[in-house]
């Protein structure tokens, strides 16, 4: 009985390990230039809070956040970020003040973020996960645990 | 090399030493320099750290504008187009001082991607508000925040924007690590200024005592050795400590040093001279108090020097004293007196007197040499007495000579008185032997007449009283030669120096010469041809006078016997005479305070000089 337990728990864990991020309301999308298809986490969380500044091809990473109160920023501050609204300003006042970096503009719509990605090379946002983006020169990409 | 050191003059190592000096200063100058440098050149990057920053925070404030001016919504086409205007006047700005930020921002490689991330920006900012003012001016008023390339423009803003913060944050560490850089080192240039001043200081101070230390011990030797030469010591000798003109200087004091030790005496060399003095002597002032005396005037006085050492030397003689105040007269004067002694006793003495000066002017001390004469007194009158006793002896054998020579003189003229009469009345009656006889008698009784005429010639001579004139030898010489009895047959020749004139008696210098010139006669009648001569020469520094013949000639080697009377080189068969000739001169030249002598040579003649007292 045990065995099967372990069994049936180890699976799930490594099933959960390969699995992209699947929730409810939010859709990593870039810039149908960029050459990336999945992005860990930590990557995603490195290249908001712009430790990481270029992607692999040598193009600037731009990060196009959300207004907040949405709920795809409530998600991405909770679950990418793993910090509070208060953290993150705090965050980017030290990060304006040592390392000259201001925080990524804030689209305020789906639409709006789709655009700006569409336009920007190296552009990264997120949408809600129920919005088309067929129309757009965008790509979604799956986010690794 | 210390050799070379020593060998140096003054001249050359003074030259040295300010050659070694600008050495010196001049690296102090070099080091001061390259210590300098890092701060020159932290200067210099801190200006133009300043210059770029300026420029960043210019262009920071230049988009800053620029996206107020994106951000405001324009009410009017006016409004929108004042916007336009701005914006495209500050991208001008941002263009150009792009352009230098490049220039000088390539100073700083560190961070190449900022530019190329600030010129995409600039560029995409350009691009992108171009189309937002189509946009608006398409759509009219009021959507601009709804635009997408407004979005689009404030996100290369924002871009541009972090790239010049971050770049501005670049130059604020380093301008923070130049300033760091700055302050570390800011004593820097002062701290080797001072050491390598330490440093040299001490080498220019240390070669400057090593070399004045030598300076000032030559000098001080010198000194030392002026000192000791001015105290009687000539044999101290300067060591010479280089080569330089100093050491010249010491080499030529030593010179002078020895020169005055050859040519001085010094003061333990007089007093030694005169401590072996076996004479008295006694130093005294000009008052005639005594300051000195040596080792043979404390033997002979029997007394200790402290006893005669400021006594008045007048008192030490009994008569004829002459006083040291008679200084005009004093200096080579002598005196004999009678010295008295610490027992009452006195003792002949001589006495000579000196001054002695340092300056050869001023006389300060009266030096007295005082001989002991007593002995000297006592040989000199048993002297007196022996002479007189000779004198008296002398007068005896001469009366007792003339008297002889008179008293035989009477029998002997009987002798021949009755011989020439038994030769004129009874010589026939003879026989042979007898007329032999008789005829031998006659011929010894004239031979002795001749000898005591001889002899009393002699004595008369001896005794006769001596008148002196100017006498013309030459003339005496010609006289005798006129009179002379000479061979027929004989050839002689005769030189005569003329007006040879001497002080002398006539009478006395007419026998000597008609003697020589006699004996030239006779020496020379064995040869047919003679030469006789009479002049004068100089013979060792005097004025000799000769009669010179080639003639018989003698054996030097009896020269002494010539004037000896009755001694005879040849026999009388040879050469007659009585031997007295020669003698008679001998007397007459002594008689006249001369000498005679002979030089000759068996058949090659004779010479005979006299001489006679000036």
């Amino acid at each position: 009985m045990l065995p099967r337990v372990f069994l049936i728990i180890c699976l799930g864990g490594f099933i959960s390990l390969i699995a992209p991020l699947r929730t409810e309301a939010v859709t990593f999308i870039v810039n149908e230039s960029n050459p990336i298809d999945t992005i860990s986490r930590s990557a995603l969380s490195d290249l908001f809070l712009k430790k990481e500044r270029y992607w692999p091809n040598s193009s600037l990473v731009r990060f196009i956040d959300r207004e907040k109160g949405r709920a795809e920023r409530d998600y991405f501050l909770k679950n990418v970020l793993g910090m509070s609204q208060r953290q993150l300003d705090q965050y980017w006042v030290g990060k304006k003040l040592y390392a000259g970096d201001s925080a990524p503009l804030k689209a305020q719509t789906d639409s709006m973020a789709l655009r700006l990605v569409h336009q920007l090379e190296g552009g990264i946002s997120y949408i809600s996960d129920s919005t088309e983006i067929q129309n757009f020169n965008v790509k979604p990409i799956k986010v690794l645990e | 090399m210390f050799d070379l050191w020593k060998n140096a003059s003054i001249v050359k190592k003074i030259l040295f030493g300010v050659v070694v000096a600008s050495i010196f200063l001049t690296l102090q100058l070099v080091g001061l320099f390259f210590s300098n440098s890092r701060n020159v050149s932290n200067l210099e990057s801190l200006k133009n750290l300043e210059a770029v920053s300026t420029m960043v925070e210019n262009m920071r404030e230049l988009l800053d504008a620029s996206l107020t001016s994106v951000n405001q919504a324009p009410d009017s086409e006016e409004e929108l187009s004042d916007i336009k205007f701005l914006i495209e006047q500050n991208q001008k700005h941002l263009e150009t001082l792009f352009g230098s930020l490049e220039r000088r921002f390539s100073e700083y490689k560190e961070h190449p991607r900022l530019l190329d991330d600030i010129k995409k920006g600039l560029t995409n900012f350009q691009n992108t508000y171009g189309k937002l003012w189509e946009v608006l001016e398409d759509n009219g008023e009021g959507s601009a925040q709804e635009l997408p390339q407004l979005m689009l423009a404030r996100q290369y803003v924002a871009e541009t924007l972090d790239a010049l913060t971050k770049m501005n944050l670049n130059l604020r560490e380093r301008h923070k690590s130049i300033v760091q850089n700055l302050y570390t080192y800011r004593y820097r240039p002062l701290l080797v200024g001072f050491y390598l001043t330490a440093l040299f200081l001490g080498l220019t101070l240390g070669s400057g005592f090593v070399f004045f230390r030598n300076f000032s011990r030559s000098i001080l030797n010198l000194k030392a050795a002026t000192n000791e030469i001015a105290a009687g010591n000539l044999h101290h000798q300067a060591p010479v400590l280089s080569r330089d003109e100093l050491g010249e200087v010491t080499e030529s004091f030593n010179k002078m040093a020895k020169s005055l030790l050859e040519s001085t005496v010094s003061w333990e060399y007089v007093k030694s001279v005169l401590e072996s003095l076996p004479d008295m002597l006694f130093l005294t002032n000009l008052d005639g108090q005594i300051i000195g005396v040596n080792e043979a005037t404390l033997i002979q006085m029997n007394q200790k020097e402290e006893d005669l050492l400021g006594k008045d030397i007048a008192t030490l003689f009994t008569k004829d004293f002459i006083a040291p105040d008679a200084e005009e007269n004093l200096n080579g004067a002598s005196f004999e007196s009678d010295l008295l002694r610490p027992n009452a006793s006195t003792v002949p003495v001589f006495c000579s007197v000196g001054l002695v000066s340092k300056d050869r002017e001023n006389a300060e001390t009266v030096i007295y040499v005082v001989k002991n004469i007593e002995e000297l007194r006592s040989l000199q009158e048993e002297l007196e007495l022996k002479n007189s006793d000779l004198t008296e002896a002398n007068k005896e054998l001469e009366a007792f000579s003339y008297s002889v020579s008179h008293d035989l003189r009477a029998p002997l003229r009987s002798v021949d008185g009755f011989s020439a009469r038994l030769q004129k009345m009874y010589y026939s009656n003879l026989d042979e032997q007898g007329q032999d006889y008789l005829r031998r008698i006659r011929e010894s009784s004239s031979k002795m007449g001749q000898l005591i005429d001889d002899l009393l010639n002699l004595s008369r001579l001896g005794r006769a009283e001596l008148t002196k004139r100017k006498v013309n030898l030459s003339s005496i010489v010609n006289e005798i030669i006129k009179d002379a009895e000479v061979e027929p047959g004989r050839n002689i020749e005769w030189v005569v120096e003329p007006d040879v004139s001497v002080l002398a008696d006539a009478h006395l210098m007419r026998v000597a010469l008609q003697n020589l010139i006699t004996n030239a006669i006779k020496f020379t009648s064995k040869h047919a041809q003679a030469r006789i001569e009479f002049g004068q020469e100089d013979k060792e520094g005097e004025r000799a006078y000769f009669v010179r013949d080639d003639g018989a000639g003698f054996d030097m080697a009896y020269v002494n016997k010539l004037f000896v009377p009755f001694q005879r080189l040849h026999s009388a068969g040879e050469f007659p005479g009585t031997g007295i000739g020669l003698a008679l001169i001998n007397r007459i030249i002594h008689r006249h305070g001369g000498r005679v002598w002979a030089e000759g040579q068996v058949e090659k003649g004779a010479v005979f000089y006299f001489t006679l007292a000036n």
